[in-house]
């Protein structure tokens, strides 16, 4: 297969980011885009998120856990029983170890904790998407 | 109203209020009231339950919120639009869910939902022996005052 050049579109991930707010999806936008991702859905719940990932199969799904509807936790229950193979980092404020524990042995790739360092979030978004643990 | 869940609560919105404005700081006594003493054009609602169940509400005036969405959006803002109200809420959101995040990694039991605001005219009805412990807050873009109704059970 044809290596693109970096930076070209085609290379560019494609992410999905999951957040009642707007404003939280604009942030977590910002650095998935400095990663080198593209925003391709976004969803302002938990069942959004999961029917969204069913039809657009995005690289890489960003989302915080306290959502209307269903919750992050269990839309990564179902986005994981859906494909075992999806990358989700959890982006929420609720950072308790049994939370960030509950996601990673849901198979969350990575957890970060809001108020998060745009640099530290945009770094364990790209280890995460170029196949690391994110740990 | 059991107190040990206060200085988490009161710890976390210190240290995400500071991160976000920094320089605010705890502007004299906390205070016990009643539901129908708190007071504020702008409230910021986080339903917690678990241990206790309840609420923490965020109040400030419309000029405070606005100040301090210009600091958060980095635009000045001249009246609370959804956009505003939105930034308010993800800032109740991450000051509710980081004093739950305190509060059970001392062992308790805590969750919460999302967050609502509401503007003058908009009000939330409690029953009169509602216990309500105030803690003001100052900052540079105004008083906030933080609100813990949790259940004495």
């Amino acid at each position: 297969m044809e290596k693109l050049p970096a930076g070209s579109e085609a290379a560019r991930f494609r992410c999905l980011v999951a957040d009642d707010s707007a404003f939280a999806r604009r942030n977590i936008a910002t650095v998935v885009e400095k990663a080198g991702g593209n925003i391709v859905g976004e969803a302002a719940n938990g069942q959004e998120a999961v029917d969204l990932y069913a039809k657009l199969r995005p690289d890489l799904v960003v989302m915080d856990i306290t959502m209307p509807k269903l919750d992050g936790v269990e839309a990564l229950r179902r986005i994981m029983d859906h494909d075992r193979n999806a990358k989700v980092v959890i982006v929420s404020a609720i950072g308790h170890k049994e939370m960030v524990w509950k996601a990673i042995c849901l198979g969350a790739k990575s957890f970060v904790t809001k108020p998060y360092s745009p640099d530290y979030a945009q770094l364990i978004i790209h280890d995460v998407v170029t196949g690391g643990n994110g740990a | 109203m059991r107190y040990e869940f206060i200085d988490p609560i009161v710890s976390s919105t210190l240290r995400i209020m500071t991160g976000s404005i920094p320089g605010t700081e705890r502007r004299g006594e906390a205070a016990m009231l009643r539901a129908d003493q708190i007071t504020g054009d702008v409230r910021v609602t986080i339903g917690i339950s678990g241990d206790s169940q309840g609420d923490l509400i965020i109040t400030m005036t419309s000029s405070t919120a606005r100040e301090i969405c210009s600091v958060i959006l980095q635009r000045k803002m001249s009246a609370l639009e959804a956009e505003a109200l939105d930034a308010l809420a993800e800032l109740g959101n991450v000051i509710a869910g980081n004093s739950v995040s305190a509060l059970n990694d001392l062992g308790f039991d805590f969750s919460m939902v999302p967050p609502r605001v509401s503007t003058a005219g908009t009000t939330e009805t409690y029953s009169p022996e509602t216990e309500v412990m105030q803690i003001p807050l100052a900052s540079r873009c105004g008083d906030i005052d933080m609100h813990v109704l949790l259940s004495a059970d």
